[in-house]
């Protein structure tokens, strides 16, 4: 019985002992999860999901846009630098959000993209010495 | 009064200084207390020890209280031991009542400085064999015990919260063993990457501020209720200090809690005010309203995390063992002024013990004041435009990403990552702060867990049998599951009865 | 511009000041700003064309010693280079990461000890990190501390005290926590392969490794009883060898694995102990140097080496090393280059019969 309680302890394998217990708890769960699931689907006669992923009516340009300007500003951020890069992404992220491309739109999405990435390059890069990116 | 002839007037200007720029960076989400001490350690070097340490404690002090601020207002902690903050400050601020949860919070805050801050000063000595009597067992158990609060704060499907726990244990795992230097659960091609994992800054603010950014995307960005409430005029939304009577047994018990946790090594920083939350919700009359606005959960979690700091301290002072991960840099600091920080710092080092002391009790009045007086108009950042205020905050996560581990660009895209994450993921059932838990404190579980058995040969039974200690806390552990199981069902009661 | 961040501090503080109708500390702190400026003239002497320099470290301490030693060189060397030095503790895996994508002009480097080369040879870094693909920069400083300790009611003195003591008391062991893939594992290596050549392998099989992290992590398992021997250092342990240290957590040096006993501690060298591996005297010089990338601007080496020697010579930076008990050991990158190839000969024959951790790990 006590062999049950034990676990064979070898320098090679200390990494994936814990993982293993934890992926077994995990996929338990899961089952149990599915069962109780699987379930309340059946007693409610099938037709009671209507799982929605999305909200109705979503925003599309703004979701996209938002998930679209973030990858390209990592992937600008190597390449282009810290200040050029992080200008046009606040530039049209501001932008984006404000939802128009009126005069007065373009002015606050310009002030509050220089200031933001003026004031961080300044104070963090400079005075603290944090390494931008 | 010896307190002046310790500190010279520089060195409190400058604890002063590190209180203010400590609240600044604390507030901002993306940096943390332990980014603005590491920020300032190179400075340190030009200045006394004296003062260096008025500098460092005012920024400790500072940043872990300044972290309430973007928790309360925008539902995003500032560092990882403000989570537990967000659960009720951010329903609070929803309800008109940011001002109210802000005021709560820092005079919680200062109860826990204080409280710790006598543990410390009387009984830091006698503390030092409290510290490491802990086995790797009774850390393992402290571990579980803080996980149980997953349970307790799970919304609606218990199971949920606890998969979605388990499954931030299991992401937290991915990377190298330490102990062995092995790779596991890295997907190929991304060895040098993950090779230290997820770090657990960008996972915390990608799962929170850009999780949010994009769910609010995707409704279109329109303002909510809370933006319009004008506060002024509602009596009942206004702070007054008669909120923290029959608060009295909470704040002391968090602010011990805080303590106590803190002063355990590697387990202190992020467990301290998990726990201490969980105990609140236990032990609390109403406990069905916690989570969803009661002043009662901002005291728990904020006295906890500045009890924090005096006990990270104790570990470090009196056996040169850092508690958490800012203390650490703190015996950098120590060190840079050749200063040995060990078992006999105390006696061999009284200036400056006393120093240390002194700055604390300046910090935490700094701190309350200079907070409570300016915090209405930190309160008005939730009347800031959407779309002026979310570019600033996605902006700075992306600088405190990158600037965690000190310019690792990988830790960017984990930012963003995550931060699809946590917009995926409460739409499909999992919940984001039992996860969030997991993660925290699933690396901590599984080294104690193995050291545990390097000790024990194998033998699970170790767990069990290590000792009275280990004994308690398995009843703490059941009990609190237990309470939470029984809570859980009375909550879904009153909810299909209604 | 952390001159710049000081005159911030300065300027800041006397505005505190002047609110708090405070006078009399203000001339120190207008001194301080002032002194900090007159430091930022420089010479231009070797002067790299860089407005800044990015010294990645193979650790994520900033208490550690590599984080000491590297930011000591670095605070004495900007000013030599006319640059500001930024001294980032990213680890080791980022810090080859980091290097093997710097571009050649000096912009980043990185600077590490032995554990750059072990880690290879042990594989926990990988092959491509071989310090054939980078350019060697000067040596700059060595950790002479490193060393072994035991609980201070432990029935030896010495490492070699202990392996006596294991053959003599045939039913027992000794664990010895160590970190594996680095200085300590190669430091362990020597101690257990000199046992098994001078004891024979009945003695040496005796000898067990606890393997953990930290350093705290090893003193946590020497008060555990988990283990019987730790690796440590004089900078970060001494402070538990000396006298009105509780029991509970006394310890005692055993040892010290470098060439020479360190100034200032009695503490025999392993050396001294007649511990010798394959005939040859077992010491070890934890030692601190600078890598670059392979193709790195010649003139980046020249200015590097220029710097490092001159920093070398400075008193300040001698005594702020002594703080700590490390020593300078200044080496010119070509030496530096050839000496730590044949070090790492050294080390890979030991390497090669040092016993399996999987075999000796509890």
């Amino acid at each position: 019985m006590s062999d049950f309680f034990t676990i064979e302890m070898s320098y090679n394998t200390y990494h994936i002992i814990f993982p293993r217990i934890i992926l077994g708890i995990l996929i338990i769960l899961g089952l149990i999860l599915l069962a109780a699931n699987i379930k309340k689907v059946v007693g409610k006669e099938g037709n009671g999901v209507s799982f929605k992923f999305f909200t109705e009516n979503y925003d599309k340009l703004k979701l996209y846009g938002t998930m679209i300007l973030l990858i390209v500003y990592a992937l600008a951020l190597p390449r282009l630098g810290f200040l050029a890069a992080s200008l046009l992404f606040m530039f049209a992220i501001t932008l984006l959000y404000i939802g128009n491309v009126k005069l007065r739109s373009i002015f606050i999405s310009l002030s509050n993209s220089l200031a933001t990435v003026l004031i961080v390059w300044y104070v963090f890069g400079n005075l603290f010495s944090i390494t931008l990116p | 009064m010896p307190m002046f002839e310790v500190l010279t007037p520089l060195s409190v200007l400058l604890c002063l200084f590190g209180v203010l720029i400590g609240i600044i960076m604390g507030s901002i989400p993306g940096m943390t207390a332990t980014m603005a001490i590491a920020i300032f350690l190179p400075a340190t070097y030009a200045l006394d020890m004296i003062n260096s340490i008025g500098l460092l404690i005012g920024l400790y002090v500072g940043g872990i209280s300044g972290g309430m601020v973007p928790a309360v207002l925008l539902n995003i902690p500032g560092t990882p031991s403000s989570l537990c903050t967000t659960f009720d400050g951010y329903p609070m601020t929803q309800n008109g009542e940011g001002e109210k949860a802000l005021k709560v919070g820092i005079t919680a805050s200062i109860i826990g400085g204080f409280v710790s801050l006598s543990i410390l000063f009387f009984f830091a000595p006698v503390l030092a064999s409290f510290a490491i009597d802990f086995s790797a067992v009774d850390k393992f158990l402290i571990v579980v015990f803080a996980l149980t609060v997953i349970a307790s704060i799970s919304k609606g499907s218990l199971l949920g919260g606890v998969f979605s726990g388990v499954l931030g244990v299991f992401i937290s795992l991915i990377g190298r063993f330490p102990d062995n230097n092995q790779i596991r659960l890295v997907p190929p091609g991304f060895e040098q990457e993950l090779v230290y994992g997820f770090s657990l800054l960008p996972v915390l603010i990608g799962l929170f501020a850009i999780g949010q950014n994009l769910q609010e995307s995707e409704e279109g960005l329109v303002a909510a209720s809370h933006q319009k409430i004008d506060l002024a005029k509602n009596k009942a939304k206004q702070f007054k200090f008669r909120i923290f009577k029959g608060q009295f047994v909470n704040t002391v018990r968090s602010s011990i809690i805080g303590t106590f946790v803190g002063m355990l090594p590697g387990v202190g920083g992020s467990a301290a005010s998990i726990t201490s939350y969980s105990q609140a919700k236990n032990f609390s009359k109403n406990p069905e309203k916690l989570g969803k606005g009661e002043p009662e959960g901002m005291i728990a979690s904020e006295s906890a995390n500045n009890g924090l700091i005096g006990g990270a301290l104790v570990p470090l002072l009196s056996l040169g063992i850092p508690g958490d991960s800012t203390t650490a840099i703190l015996v950098g600091a120590f060190l840079l002024q050749g200063i040995e920080v060990g078992p006999l710092f105390i006696t061999t080092n009284p200036d400056l013990w006393s120093g240390i002391v002194f700055a604390l009790v300046i910090a935490n009045i700094a701190m309350f004041i200079m907070m409570f007086f300016s915090i209405k108009y930190f309160a008005k950042i939730v009347y800031i435009p959407k779309h002026i205020i979310f570019p600033i905050i996605m902006l700075m996560c992306v600088v405190g990403s990158y600037a965690i581990n000190n310019g690792v660009m990988f830790d960017v895209w984990t930012l963003l990552l995550f931060g699809l994450v946590g917009y995926i993921f409460p739409k499909v059932g999992i919940q984001i702060a039992p996860f969030l838990i997991g993660f925290i404190l699933g690396t901590q579980g599984e080294k104690y867990f193995i050291d545990s058995l390097k000790g024990s040969g194998g033998d699970l039974t170790v767990f069990f049998t290590d000792g009275p200690l280990a004994i308690g806390l398995w009843v703490v552990i059941i009990v609190s599951v237990v309470y939470a199981v029984i809570d859980n069902r009375r909550t879904k009661k009153a909810e299909s009865a209604s | 511009m952390k001159k710049t961040m000081y005159i911030l501090m300065a300027a800041l503080l006397g505005i505190l000041l002047a609110a708090c109708g405070e006078s009399s500390g203000s001339e120190e702190t207008a001194g301080s700003g002032e002194t900090s400026a007159e430091k930022g003239g420089g010479s231009g002497e070797a002067a790299l064309d860089l407005s800044r320099m990015r010294v990645v470290i193979g650790s994520t301490s900033t208490g550690g010693d590599t984080y000491q030693n590297a930011e000591a060189v670095s605070r004495y060397a900007e000013d030599i280079l006319n640059t500001n030095m930024q001294v980032d503790a990213v680890g080791g895996v980022q810090a080859f990461d980091a290097l093997s994508s710097a571009s050649n002009d000096g912009s980043t480097v990185m600077f590490f000890h032995d554990m750059a080369y072990l880690g290879v040879e042990y594989g926990s870094f990988d092959q491509s990190n071989k310090l054939e693909n980078y350019t060697i920069g000067p040596m700059v400083s060595t950790n002479p501390g490193n060393a072994f300790l035991a609980s201070a009611d432990a029935p030896y003195d010495s490492m070699a005290e202990s392996a006596e003591w294991l053959s003599s008391n045939p039913n027992e062991e000794i664990t010895v926590a160590i970190q594996a893939g680095g200085v300590s594992e190669i430091v362990f290596n020597g101690y257990y392969l000199w046992v098994q050549e001078e004891y024979g392998e009945e003695v040496s099989n005796r000898i067990k490794a606890y393997v953990t992290g930290s350093q705290q992590d090893k003193d946590q398992a020497l008060w555990d009883d988990n283990a019987d021997i730790i690796h440590g250092s004089i900078g970060a342990n001494n402070q538990y060898t000396k006298d009105g240290v509780e029991d509970q957590v006394k310890m005692k040096f055993l040892g010290i694995t470098a060439g020479e006993r360190v100034e200032g501690f009695d503490i025999p060298t392993l050396a001294e102990q007649g511990i010798t591996v394959g005939g040859e005297e077992f010491t070890f010089d934890k030692e601190f140097f600078f890598l670059l990338p392979k193709d790195v601007n010649e003139n980046v080496v020249t200015a590097l080496d220029n710097a490092v020697s001159q920093v070398v010579e400075n008193e300040d930076y001698q005594s702020d090393l002594n703080n700590n008990a490390y020593t300078p050991n200044y080496m010119p990158s070509d030496e530096a280059e050839e000496y730590l190839l044949d070090k790492r000969e050294t080390m890979r024959s030991i390497i090669e019969r040092a016993p399996d951790l999987n075999n000796i790990a509890q």
